[in-house]
C-alpha cells in the first residue's frame, strides 16, 4: 500500500463538512518532537501557506524545552526571535489516532525568508535533494505498558494499545507493513513501507507521536527510551537504505553517530551502529537528523575522520566535533549548538550521578517523554 | 428587547456578568458596587450594544448582547470600563483612524482535585502533550462559531500553561472577545473536569500568564504604521511607539492590577521589566513587527492575563495617540538582551510602585476621568496591602 497524503482539496471539503476541525502546523525540534499550534481548520484552509511564528529557541532547546545561553543560534542575547513555519503541503496527513485532526509539517524560515540553519527537517530536505539514495525502510520500536515498563504486557498477545496504534497509523494514510509486539524484548515495533527520505522521516515522527498521544489519552505509559533497565536489549529506530552501506559510508556514519543516538541513554548497552544496509538509531533520535546522517554518509565525498565507531556518548560527541566535513555539510552553527546540547546533557547526567552503564530514576524522569 | 436572550456586562476587574434580557421596556440595572466600584453609590443602566451580539455556547441558539453601563438618563458613566475603551477609540476616530487590535492570551489548566497544573514539565508548542487536553482546547477553539475569532491554541512555556490566539479586529471587539473567551473557557474547562486560571502568576515557581496586545492604526485601507519607503516604521508609527513607551510606567497598573501580577515581572521571564522597544526580540517591552503593510504593528507585552482588557488597551491607545499628536520620537531600538542592559528606565516592580506613578498621571486622569481615577486608586491601594501569596483569584 502506498502512503496517501491528504490533498488541500480534500482537507477543504472535510473542513466544510465538519469532519476535520483542526490542523496542527508543526515543526520538529532537535529530537524530532512535534512542536506547533493547533489551528482552527477553516483558518488553515483559508490560508494554507500562511506563516506561523514560533520562538526560534524551539530548534535548540533541550529535551525539556530548557533554553540556555551557550548556543549560538538562540539565546537571550539574540532575543529569542521568531522563526516562521511555512506549511509543506505535501506532508499533510490525517491524524488517524485523533479524529478531526490533521498534521502538516513545515519549512522553517528566518525572518528574511531563508531556511533556518538549525531546522532538522530543512537539513534533511537539502541532503535528500542533493543525494539520490532511493527509499528508506524504517521501523520504530517503543516501550509501552500499563505499569512497569520493564515487562510491558504479559504473554505473546498484542495488546489493545498496539491495535489502536496500528489503526491510527493506517487511518493516517501512512503505508504500514505491520505492528509487532515483541514480547521477548518487551517492545512494540511499527514497520513502515519504504519511502523517500523526507517522507520516511515525516512518517516516523507521526508514528512516534501517535503512540505517545494514544498512550497519554488512554493512560498507557509509552516511551522512546531505548531501555528502561540496563539488562534489556535496546529498542531501535532501524533505518534501512536501498543498498548495503559501503565501508566509507559506514565510516562516515561513525562521525555522525551523535545525530543517530543523541542522548546519553542511547549509549547504554548500545549495539552496532550499522550492519549491511541498516543504521540502528535510537528511538529517541530525530528521524530527520538520523536519516540526514544516513543520506549524507551515503553521498558525502569526504573521508571519515573517525577511525572506529564511538563507544560512548562523549566519544560520539568528540568524533562529531573532530570531523571537519560535518561542518561543511551541516553548518558550523548546527554542529556547534548540537555539541553544546550534548555536552550539557552529559554534564547534567554526570551531576545527577546517573551511572554510565545503568538506567536510573533520573534517566527515566529526564528521558521518559522524549519523542 | 433586541432578540437576545442574555445581557452581558463587565465589572471593573473585567469579569463578565450575565442576566436574562428583560422582557418589557424596563431597563436592567446594576449598582456601581456590583460593578466593582465599592465606594461608589448609585445604579448603572445596561445599554445593549447591537454591534456586540454573540451566539451563546451550547444548543440554545440564544444570543448575548454586551452592554455599556450608563447613567439613568442614558449619559456616559465614569464607572463603565468598556466606555473607557470606547472613548480612546473615538479619539482615534477623531483623526480619521481605526485601531485594529488582537490579543494572545495565556492561562493554566489545573487538576481540580489537587489544584496543581495538569502537568509540571515545560511543553512549549508540544503537540503530544497538548492532545490530552483537547477536550478543553478544541471547544475553546470552536468558540469561533460563537463570534470569538479564535485562530489557534498551543502549549505554552509553563507546566500546564496554554495560549490561545485571536484574530485581529476592531479594538472594542478585540477586548470584548477576551472577556467572553475567559468566561466561556472557564465553563468549558470546568465542564470537562479541569480548573482554569488566568491569574498573572498562579504558582510562584511557574511561568506567569500574559495578555499581549498587538495594535495598529488604520486610515481606510492604509496602515499608518507602515512605510513602503523605509525598513523602519512610518513616522506615525514611530510617534505612536514613543507615546506608548513614555506612558508605560504610569499605566502599568491597568495591565497589572493585582499584587501578584508583579511576581510575573521578573528578569528573563519574557515579561518586560524595563521600558524599551525592539524588533523581533522577546526581551523587550514593545515589539515592532514591520514586514509588510498587512502585518505592521506594535506588540505590547506587559499586561497580565487577568487584567480587564478594556483598560490596558484603552491606555495604550491614548498613549500612542498622544505620541502621535506630539510627533514624539522614540529612543533608539534596543538590541540583544534587554534584561541585562543598564540605563533603561525601569518598569514598576510592585503594585505600590505602579500606583505611585498612576496617582500622578495626568494621562490616567484623562483616560478614566477624575472620579474613576480616584476610586481606582483607593481600591488598588487596598489591593496592594494584600500579601501576594494570598492575593485573590480574579479569574
Amino acid at each position: 500500500m502506498a502512503s496517501e497524503q491528504l490533498t488541500l482539496d480534500q482537507l477543504r471539503s472535510a473542513v466544510e463538512d465538519g469532519s476535520i476541525d483542526t490542523v496542527r502546523v508543526c515543526i520538529a525540534d532537535h529530537y524530532g518532537m512535534l512542536r506547533g499550534r493547533r489551528l482552527v481548520g477553516e483558518v488553515f484552509a483559508a490560508d494554507p501557506q500562511g506563516l506561523q511564528a514560533y520562538c526560534d529557541g524551539a530548534l535548540i532547546w533541550d529535551v525539556h524545552c530548557d533554553i540556555f545561553e551557550s548556543t549560538d543560534y538562540s539565546n537571550f542575547g539574540t532575543g529569542y526571535p521568531d522563526v516562521f513555519a511555512r506549511p509543506d503541503l505535501p506532508s499533510l496527513i490525517r491524524c488517524g489516532w485523533s479524529p478531526g485532526s490533521t498534521l502538516v509539517m513545515s519549512e522553517v524560515l528566518t525572518p528574511h525568508g531563508e531556511r533556518s540553519p538549525l531546522d532538522p527537517r530543512g537539513l534533511l530536505r537539502i541532503f535528500a535533494e542533493r543525494i539520490p539514495t532511493g527509499p528508506i525502510a524504517a521501523s520504530l520500536e517503543l516501550r509501552a505498558g500499563e505499569g512497569a515498563l520493564t515487562t510491558g504486557w504479559n504473554g505473546d498477545e498484542a495488546p489493545a494499545f498496539a491495535q489502536r496504534w496500528l489503526e491510527g497509523i493506517e487511518l493516517s494514510g501512512i503505508a504500514l507493513k505491520r505492528v509487532v509486539w515483541d514480547s521477548d524484548r518487551a517492545v512494540l515495533r511499527a514497520e513502515l513501507e519504504p519511502a523517500a527520505p523526507l517522507m520516511a522521516a515525516d512518517q516516523l515522527v507521526a508514528v512516534r507521536s501517535a503512540a505517545r498521544e494514544i498512550g497519554l489519552v488512554d493512560g498507557i505509559t509509552v516511551t522512546a527510551m531505548p531501555l528502561v533497565e540496563a539488562s534489556q536489549s535496546p529498542a531501535r529506530m532501524l533505518l534501512e537504505a536501498a543498498e548495503p552501506l559501503s565501508a566509507d559510508a559506514a565510516a562516515r556514519l561513525n562521525d555522525l553517530a551523535l545525530l543517530c543516538r543523541p542522548l546519553p541513554l542511547d549509549w547504554v548497552g548500545a549495539e552496532l551502529l550499522t550492519s549491511g544496509a541498516e543504521l540502528a538509531a535510537s528511538p529517541q533520535a530525530s528521524p530527520y537528523l538520523a536519516i540526514a546522517a544516513l543520506v549524507s554518509a551515503i553521498g558525502a565525498p569526504h573521508a571519515a575522520t573517525a577511525e572506529h565507531a564511538p563507544s560512548s556518548y562523549s566519544e560520539a560527541a568528540d568524533q562529531f566535533d573532530a570531523a571537519a566535513w560535518t561542518r561543511e555539510w551541516f553548518g558550523e552553527m548546527f554542529v556547534h549548538d548540537t555539541l553544546e546540547l550534548a555536552r550539557r546533557e552529559a554534564a547534567m547526567r554526570s551531576d545527577a550521578a546517573a551511572g554510565s552503564d545503568q538506567v536510573s530514576d533520573w534517566d527515566i524522569e529526564r528521558y521518559g517523554e522524549v519523542g | 428587547m433586541g432578540g437576545w436572550a442574555q445581557l452581558g456586562w463587565v465589572d471593573r476587574e473585567g469579569r463578565l456578568h450575565t442576566l436574562a434580557a428583560p422582557s418589557g421596556n424596563e431597563p436592567a440595572t446594576v449598582t456601581a458596587a456590583e460593578a466593582g466600584w465599592q465606594s461608589v453609590d448609585g445604579e448603572l443602566t445596561l445599554r445593549p450594544d447591537a454591534d456586540a451580539v454573540y451566539l451563546l455556547p451550547g444548543d440554545s441558539g440564544g444570543k448575548l448582547a454586551l452592554c455599556d453601563l450608563v447613567a439613568a438618563d442614558g449619559s456616559e458613566s465614569p464607572w463603565c470600563t468598556r466606555s473607557v475603551l470606547r472613548r480612546a477609540i473615538a479619539k482615534a476616530a477623531a483623526i480619521g483612524s481605526r485601531v485594529i487590535a488582537a490579543a494572545e492570551l495565556e492561562f493554566f489548566l489545573s487538576d481540580q482535585a489537587t489544584g496543581r497544573p495538569v502537568f509540571d514539565t515545560i511543553e512549549q508548542y508540544g503537540i503530544v502533550a497538548g492532545e490530552r487536553y483537547e477536550p478543553v482546547l478544541r471547544p475553546i477553539r470552536a468558540l469561533r462559531n460563537n463570534g470569538v475569532p479564535v485562530t489557534a491554541s498551543n502549549c505554552e512555556y509553563g507546566g500546564g500553561q496554554f495560549e490561545v490566539n485571536l484574530h485581529h479586529g476592531d479594538a472594542l471587539a478585540a477586548a470584548d472577545q477576551i472577556i467572553l473567551l475567559r468566561s466561556w473557557a472557564r465553563e468549558i474547562a470546568e465542564g470537562a473536569g479541569y480548573g482554569i486560571s488566568f491569574d498573572a502568576k498562579p504558582w510562584p515557581e511557574n511561568s506567569g500568564s500574559g495578555m499581549h496586545f498587538h495594535q495598529s492604526l488604520w486610515t481606510g485601507d492604509n496602515n499608518r504604521f507602515w512605510s513602503a519607503d523605509t525598513d523602519e516604521m512610518s513616522a506615525d508609527g514611530q510617534s505612536y511607539l514613543a507615546g506608548l513607551l513614555e506612558a508605560m510606567p504610569e499605566m502599568t497598573v491597568l495591565g497589572s492590577p493585582t499584587a501578584r501580577a508583579y511576581l510575573r515581572r521578573d528578569d528573563h521571564s519574557f515579561c518586560p521589566t524595563v521600558v524599551c522597544w525592539g524588533g523581533d526580540n522577546r526581551t523587550v517591552a514593545l515589539r515592532v513587527i514591520n514586514e509588510s503593510e498587512a502585518v505592521a504593528r506594535i506588540e505590547q507585552r506587559d499586561a497580565a492575563s487577568d487584567a480587564n482588557p478594556y483598560l490596558p488597551l484603552a491606555a495604550q491607545i491614548i498613549a500612542g495617540l498622544s505620541g502621535l499628536e506630539r510627533g514624539a520620537t522614540p529612543p533608539p531600538m534596543t538590541t540583544g538582551d534587554a534584561y541585562s542592559q543598564r540605563g533603561l528606565p525601569p518598569l514598576p516592580a510592585s503594585l505600590e510602585q505602579a500606583l505611585a506613578l498612576f496617582e500622578g498621571s495626568s494621562l490616567a486622569t484623562e483616560l478614566l476621568g477624575d472620579e474613576a481615577h480616584a476610586a481606582m486608586l483607593e481600591i488598588l491601594k487596598d489591593e496592594a496591602k494584600s500579601p501576594t501569596e494570598s492575593a485573590r483569584t480574579v479569574f
